[in-house]
């Protein structure tokens, strides 16, 4: 089958295509530092919601010790009561907050999907299947006793190769297209995103909060103990290892805050860089770029294990 | 500080309900105090506990209102983004309709072949 004139003018064809349509303005490396940037950047553009919800936690807790050190019935349950509903105005403003981190995660799962390497694998083997099969019917056909000639074996796969070749190397030239300018078109905007939500990140208010939940911690669950003491109760042992659970939580809120900041800054240089590469029709990824794609890595990792504590 | 009617000063920041809020449980949780007056005092915290969580309240929805305005601009390129990314799968799920085709064609003639 080598030396038949058809087989020939296939590969020298399929050559020549992927030769014209294969010149991917991206290199494999340059994909590969995409799918690098968009793999963990969904744990730390959500850390705004996720603090959220922290601080929620943390006041209902220190809450429940308040309630405890009043002494009348009635002032209990309306201090409960308030907790409850405070709580459940707290899990809705998580939500609405994960509803706007979802708008920065949409374009990062988009970017990731859209560099994937399925993105052009599939279409290969969807064209190596229909060759397959081709050959199948093919020889199914000739099996049968028909009185026509023998449709020839073989081609029908040998088409189907070299068409998932061509079709590979094409998707490949489309995705690279694809991710540059979306990565070009979107810097700006990935730019001004980073910057919001470290501004909300390292804000006065958050500052504020993150510290009233510190200090507030330590004057109710105080102020439990007092009024324990006052009635000559004595103070559970569970009770005091709950407080130092959440002085650790309380602890955290900064450092979770703060990963998150860094994480975002590096983010966005890292997005920076590959679009000024992109937008230059450079093709290697440089030191810095690498080094600064490992930095955000260690960082989001770093955030994603303190969120899941 | 602002006062309120009895002349006492309106907390206007969280450090300051803190501050207030100490200051009554002071004064509450005093051994010596007769019942009525701790009665008196704790309703006072519930209603310092109140302003609290409105200004909780307050600063948490200012934070969420900038989270808003900073999501707005991304969600018109995340959804040109998935727009692509549908128009790039489109080729590969019309070539698995075909490669469908092309199966059930094999096994027709498998079956008329054995009949």
């Amino acid at each position: 089958m080598r030396n038949c004139p058809i087989y020939n003018f296939l590969v020298v064809t399929a050559l020549a295509l992927s030769l014209a349509i294969g010149c991917s303005p991206l290199s494999k490396a340059q994909l590969e530092a995409v799918g690098e940037l968009t793999f963990r950047s969904d744990t730390v553009s959500r850390s705004p919601a996720v603090l959220f919800g922290r601080i929620s936690e943390l006041r209902l807790e220190r809450g429940l010790f308040y309630a405890a050190s009043l002494s009348s019935g009635q002032a209990r349950y309306e201090e409960v009561t308030a907790l409850a509903e405070a709580s459940m105005d707290g899990e809705s403003l998580v939500r609405k907050a994960e509803g706007y981190v979802d708008a920065f995660n949409s374009y990062v799962r988009a970017l990731h999907s859209v560099s994937a390497e399925a993105r052009w694998k599939g279409i290969g083997t969807e064209f190596r299947g229909i060759g397959t099969r081709v050959d199948s019917v093919i020889y199914r056909y000739n099996r049968l006793d028909t009185g026509y000639e023998d449709i020839p074996e073989g081609y029908a796969r040998m088409a189907g190769r070299v068409l998932g070749y061509v079709a590979e190397e094409v998707m490949q030239a489309v995705q690279g297209v694809a991710v540059r300018n979306i990565v070009i078109a979107g810097d700006t905007l990935v730019a001004a995103s980073c910057d919001s939500l470290m501004d909300i990140l390292r804000s006065d208010e958050m500052d504020e909060l993150i510290r009233h939940e510190k200090e507030s911690l330590r004057d109710n669950y105080s102020a439990y103990l007092r009024a324990l003491e006052q009635r000559g109760e004595p103070v559970p042992l569970e009770s005091d290892r709950l407080y130092v659970e959440l002085l650790h939580r309380a602890d955290e809120l900064s450092s979770v805050r703060n990963s998150c900041v860094s994480a975002l800054r590096s983010m966005k240089n890292a997005h920076a860089k590959l679009a000024a590469d992109f937008a230059a029709g450079e093709k290697k990824v440089p030191a810095e770029l690498w080094g600064e794609l490992v930095r955000f890595r260690t960082l989001a990792s770093q955030v994603s294990r303190m969120l899941e504590n | 500080m602002e006062k309120d009617g009895t002349g006492n000063p309106i907390p206007k920041s969280l450090a300051d309900i803190r501050e207030a809020i100490a200051e009554c449980d002071a004064l509450r949780l005093d051994p010596d105090l007769p019942a009525a007056d701790r009665r008196s005092l704790e309703e006072t915290a519930l209603s310092l506990r109140n302003l609290e969580r409105e200004l909780i309240d307050e600063t948490s929805d200012t934070l969420i209102d900038r989270l808003e305005a900073a999501s707005r601009p991304l969600e018109d390129l995340a959804r040109d983004i998935r727009d692509r990314v549908t128009s790039m799968n489109t080729p590969a799920k019309a070539l698995e309709h075909v490669k469908k085709f092309a199966s059930l064609v094999t096994r027709i003639l498998t079956e008329v072949g054995r009949w």
